[in-house]
C-alpha cells in the first residue's frame, strides 16, 4: 500500500479493462498528432529573389522589405516548412525607370513519419496494489521542401509599368 | 614650419609624457564636469552615399545633441561617460528621387555611447586643451517610404561596436563654467553591412560648442 502522500489523485487502475482499450487508441492518436504538429524537426523552406536586371530593387517578401538591392545580387529567407510566399519587385527610386511584380509561391513540402509506437501496461492481478507502467518509443518524422528561387527580369518589372500606362 | 605643422609635431609626443610635469603655475588642473553641447554632425564615407548615385547623401548629417559626465583621475586626467543623438537628414536623395517622379520619405537617427580618456594639457591660466579616445557603440535605425511601403536601412546596424578619438578646447570663465568646442571622429568598422552589400565603416565627425559645469 502506496504511503498516503504518495498516491495518485486518480484511481490506480483506472487504464486498466475496458477503458484501457480505449485508452492506447487514445494515446496512439496523440502520438500520431504530435507527429504531425511538431514532426517537422525544424524543416526550412528557403525563398531565394535574384535581381536579374540591371538596376536596383526595392523587394518585399512576405512583409520583409529590402531596399536597393543591386544589380546581379539575391536575398534569401527561410520560412517555416509549409509557408506560402507573397513577393514583391519594384525599380528603387531615383533611377528614371518604373515598374513593379508581384508573385505567390506555394509551398512544395513533403513529410515523410517513420518508426514504431508502443503503450505497455501492466494490468496483471498481481497489480492490485495499483502499481501500472507505460512507455512510448521510436516514432519520427522528416520533412524537406523544395526552394523556391524568384529570378526578377526586367521584362517582369517592365511589362507590368506597360499595363499601367495603357 | 607654419603653427599646424609645428602643432602636429608637439603634440603627440607630449601625450607620452608625465602630464603632470607639464603643469605650469597657476594654470587649471583637470576638474570633474558636466558637459552639454549642440553638435553639426557629418557623415563622410560611402556608406552614407545613395546606392545609385554616390554624390548624393542618403545619410547626410545634421543637428545633434552631446553629453557627457566626466570624473577626475589625476590632476590631468579625467574619465567621461559620453552619449549623443543626432537626426538623419534624407532631404537630398528624396529631392533626387522626386525629379524622377518618385515620392519617398527618408528618416533615420542614430546614438552613441562613449567611455572616454581624456588626458588634460594646459594653455594658459583660463585654457585647457584635451585629447580623448575610447570605445564606443552605436545605435541606428532607419527607414524610406514608398507608396505606404516601409523599406528598412539594413546598412544602419542596430548595434554596432568601434571607437572615438577627439579634442576639446576649454576657455574657463567665472569659477565653475568654461565654453567648450570640440571635435571627434567616430569610427564602427564593418558595421554599414547588408545582407547584399559589403561591410564599410561607419565614420561619424561631430563638431560640437557647448558648456562645461565644473564641479
Amino acid at each position: 500500500m502506496p504511503h498516503p502522500v504518495f498516491r495518485p489523485p486518480w484511481p490506480a487502475r483506472r487504464l486498466c479493462g475496458a477503458r484501457a482499450r480505449t485508452g492506447i487508441p487514445a494515446a496512439l492518436l496523440l502520438l500520431l498528432l504530435y507527429g504531425v504538429s511538431f514532426g517537422s524537426d525544424g524543416a526550412v523552406l528557403t525563398f531565394t529573389l535574384v535581381n536579374r536586371t540591371s538596376y536596383h530593387l526595392h523587394a518585399v517578401n512576405n512583409n520583409q522589405p529590402h531596399a536597393y538591392l543591386p544589380p546581379g545580387s539575391s536575398i534569401q529567407a527561410e520560412l517555416p516548412a509549409y509557408s506560402s510566399v507573397a513577393a514583391n519587385a519594384r525599380y528603387s527610386p531615383g533611377q528614371g525607370v518604373r515598374g513593379e511584380a508581384a508573385r505567390y509561391f506555394e509551398s512544395d513540402c513533403t513529410t515523410t513519419s517513420s518508426g514504431t509506437s508502443s503503450v505497455s501496461q501492466d494490468c496483471s492481478s498481481n497489480s492490485s496494489d495499483g502499481s501500472e507502467s507505460g512507455s512510448t518509443s521510436s516514432h519520427s518524422s522528416s520533412t524537406s521542401c523544395r526552394p523556391i528561387r524568384w529570378q526578377v527580369t526586367a521584362a517582369e518589372l517592365d511589362s507590368s509599368a506597360e499595363g499601367d500606362a495603357r | 614650419m607654419n603653427h599646424r605643422t609645428l602643432a602636429l609635431a608637439i603634440l603627440p609626443p607630449l601625450l607620452f609624457l608625465p602630464l603632470p610635469s607639464l603643469a605650469q603655475e597657476g594654470t587649471p588642473d583637470a576638474r570633474s564636469s558636466l558637459g552639454l553641447h549642440a553638435a553639426y554632425t557629418l557623415t563622410p564615407g560611402e556608406w552614407s552615399s545613395s546606392p545609385i548615385d554616390k554624390s548624393v547623401k542618403l545619410f547626410a548629417g545634421g543637428l545633434s545633441f552631446e553629453g557627457d559626465l566626466e570624473f577626475r583621475l589625476g590632476p590631468r586626467w579625467t574619465l567621461a561617460v559620453a552619449g549623443a543623438y543626432a537626426t538623419l537628414a534624407g532631404s537630398e536623395w528624396e529631392k533626387r528621387a522626386a525629379e524622377g517622379g518618385d515620392r519617398i520619405e527618408i528618416s533615420g537617427w542614430m546614438a552613441h555611447a562613449a567611455l572616454l580618456l581624456r588626458p588634460h594639457v594646459p594653455l594658459g591660466a583660463r585654457d585647457m586643451l584635451r585629447f580623448e579616445f575610447g570605445p564606443a557603440v552605436l545605435f541606428s535605425s532607419g527607414a524610406e517610404t514608398l507608396d505606404g511601403v516601409a523599406y528598412t536601412y539594413q546598412q544602419l546596424p542596430g548595434f554596432a561596436v568601434g571607437g572615438t578619438v577627439g579634442a576639446e578646447y576649454l576657455h574657463l570663465f567665472g569659477g565653475n563654467f568654461a565654453l567648450s568646442l570640440r571635435a571627434g571622429i567616430l569610427f564602427f568598422p564593418g558595421a554599414a553591412e547588408s545582407a547584399y552589400t559589403s561591410p564599410g565603416t561607419i565614420l561619424i565627425v561631430p563638431v560640437a560648442l557647448g558648456l562645461r559645469f565644473l564641479l
